[in-house]
């Protein structure tokens, strides 16, 4: 046993592991807080650029435009509801179809929150599994 | 005329074999049937399992048949795996194929990918310990990564007389992955936390996935300089899958050149396995400590996830520090099945795939830092 230890000292094993170690989890936790603030300032300079201001400005009046032909839930009215709101807004999706898909279309036609609301939606079981990724309504 | 008969009777491979090659065509056989059989890796272990009966043939020596021979086929092909071209070819293939979104939606789980990194130094530690030169460690402790192109590319570097074992080393453990990583992560997590349901990923937009192979990159690279021949070409292959303007590259990138390199590659790593060279005492061990870095890679991502819950607000599924390990996307189907098997409605794939992701770059990162290592030595 004191030869397995003193051959992994001699060939300098227990610095090559620690440093190996530590500079691998540096490295990528490094990069994971790197990419983490990368939308932050993707979004800073999108606020800060003119071109893109007025590009943001048409697309939340478009939305907006979109929202009021939406009768939108009151606060209270419940999640049977808003189930019945989304419904109606995905039909062109079919009878199944996957999340991202209902998530984009509730962003185009101006939902608010949408992947809360389709979480909610999913939780109390208005939206049930199909299989394969797909989901159904069920109300 | 009977000498000519004789001769030619005394140069086949009936006359030349002894026990050993007929071992190794067995191998080779059931390499071929776990591939097109079982569906284990069919990919991958094709075309080792033909190239290991291939190489198995016995011949007669100096005509330039063998692998090992001077100007035969077999070595002007192998050349491409004692070179690393192979391995690099397939990463620009597995960059153009690899989607990050999962990844950049939640990077926390980057450090899974790390953490299981942990496997490949401690079996740097034991196989130094059981007496292996330092450079034959570093490349028997890179199969704890599960990544083949890697383990191939560092012991093409490090000791290519050790290609043949550790390839078949390394893609027997990712194949064989339903069968040694389940019982690891039974025994390591409780079914409480099995059960823990991972939140839905924000959507990551084009300029993020584009701007990320760039600091990758970067960051990997200055940090790993080594890594470069495998880093490069991956983040390179991803750029020009995310940009878009350069769609046709990228798509040959992922089908025709990366099946070209992995046919090559799997064949003559195969062959590499000739029975004289492959069948001793040391491939024993090689495949010994491959099951050991394998495991504690494992081990080590799954608590590495108990260890970050004690920090964190919203806790990880240990499970996913299981995926870890850079064996896409079998390591991540099999946290994702053991998820569903306690609760049906929990999806853990794509978390499972961003810590794969991060994975691959962390034991590309992990054979850079030990080739800077063995420099010296």
């Amino acid at each position: 046993m004191l030869e397995f230890f003193q051959r992994i000292l001699e060939a300098n094993g227990w610095a090559m592991a620690a440093l190996g170690i530590t500079m691998d989890m540096l490295c990528l936790a490094a990069l994971a807080i790197i990419i983490s603030r990368v939308p932050v300032i993707i979004a800073f300079i999108e606020k800060t650029g003119k071109p893109s201001a007025e590009k943001n400005s048409t697309d939340t009046g478009a939305a907006a435009a979109d929202v009021e032909n939406i009768e939108l839930p009151l606060p209270g009215e419940g999640t049977h509801k808003i189930a019945t709101v989304y419904r109606d807004c995905a039909k062109s999706l079919g009878v199944s179809f996957p999340l991202a898909d209902l998530y984009k279309v509730c962003r185009e036609k101006g939902l608010p929150h949408p992947h809360l609301t389709i979480k909610s939606l999913r939780e109390s079981g208005f939206l049930v599994p199909e299989g394969e990724g797909k989901f159904k309504w069920n109300l | 005329m009977p000498k000519l008969i004789y001769d030619f009777l005394h140069n086949t491979g009936f006359f030349l074999t002894d026990w050993r090659y007929i071992v190794m065509a067995i191998v080779g056989c059931f390499f071929v049937y776990l591939g097109s059989a079982k569906k284990y890796e069919p990919l991958l272990l094709i075309p080792i399992g033909l190239g290991i009966i291939i190489g198995n043939i016995p011949f007669f020596k100096g005509f330039g048949l063998g692998i090992y021979e001077n100007n035969s086929v077999l070595h002007y092909l192998y050349f491409g795996v004692k070179s690393g071209i192979y391995p690099s070819i397939i990463f620009l293939g597995l960059g153009a194929m690899t989607d990050f979104s999962s990844m950049l939606a939640m990077p926390r789980l980057m450090m899974l990918g790390a953490a299981a990194q942990i496997g490949v130094f401690f079996t740097l530690l034991a196989a130094l310990g059981l007496g292996f030169l330092p450079r034959e460690a570093a490349s028997i402790a890179i199969i704890g990564g599960a990544d083949g192109p890697t383990s191939i590319f560092l012991t093409a570097k490090l000791a290519p007389h050790l290609v043949g074992p550790i390839a078949i080393a390394g893609y027997s453990y990712m194949a064989l992955i339903p069968v040694i990583q389940p019982p690891i992560m039974r025994l390591l997590t409780s079914r409480k936390e099995r059960l823990i349901r991972m939140p839905e990923m924000r959507e990551v937009s084009k300029k993020e996935k584009m701007i990320f192979p760039v600091i990758a990159i970067l960051l990997c690279c200055y940090t790993a300089p080594a890594s470069i021949p495998l880093l490069g070409p991956f983040f390179f292959g991803n750029f020009l899958k995310e940009c878009g303007e350069a769609d046709r590259l990228a798509q040959s990138a992922r089908t025709v050149i990366m099946d070209a390199a992995t046919i090559f590659l799997g064949m003559t790593v195969g062959a590499s396995t000739q029975a004289d060279v492959f069948l001793t005492g040391k491939s024993i061990g090689i495949f010994a400590l491959g099951a050991v870095a394998f495991s504690i890679a494992t081990a080590s991502g799954i608590i590495f996830a108990k260890i970050m819950n004690l920090f964190l607000k919203q806790r990880i599924n240990p499970l996913l520090g299981a995926a870890g390990v850079s064996a896409v996307p079998g390591s991540a189907r099999e946290v994702h099945l053991m998820g569903q098997r306690e609760d049906s409605g929990n999806y853990l794939l794509m978390h499972a795939m961003a810590c794969n992701s991060s994975g691959v770059i962390g034991s590309a990162c992990a054979a850079g830092l030990l080739w800077s290592f063995m420099l010296g030595s």
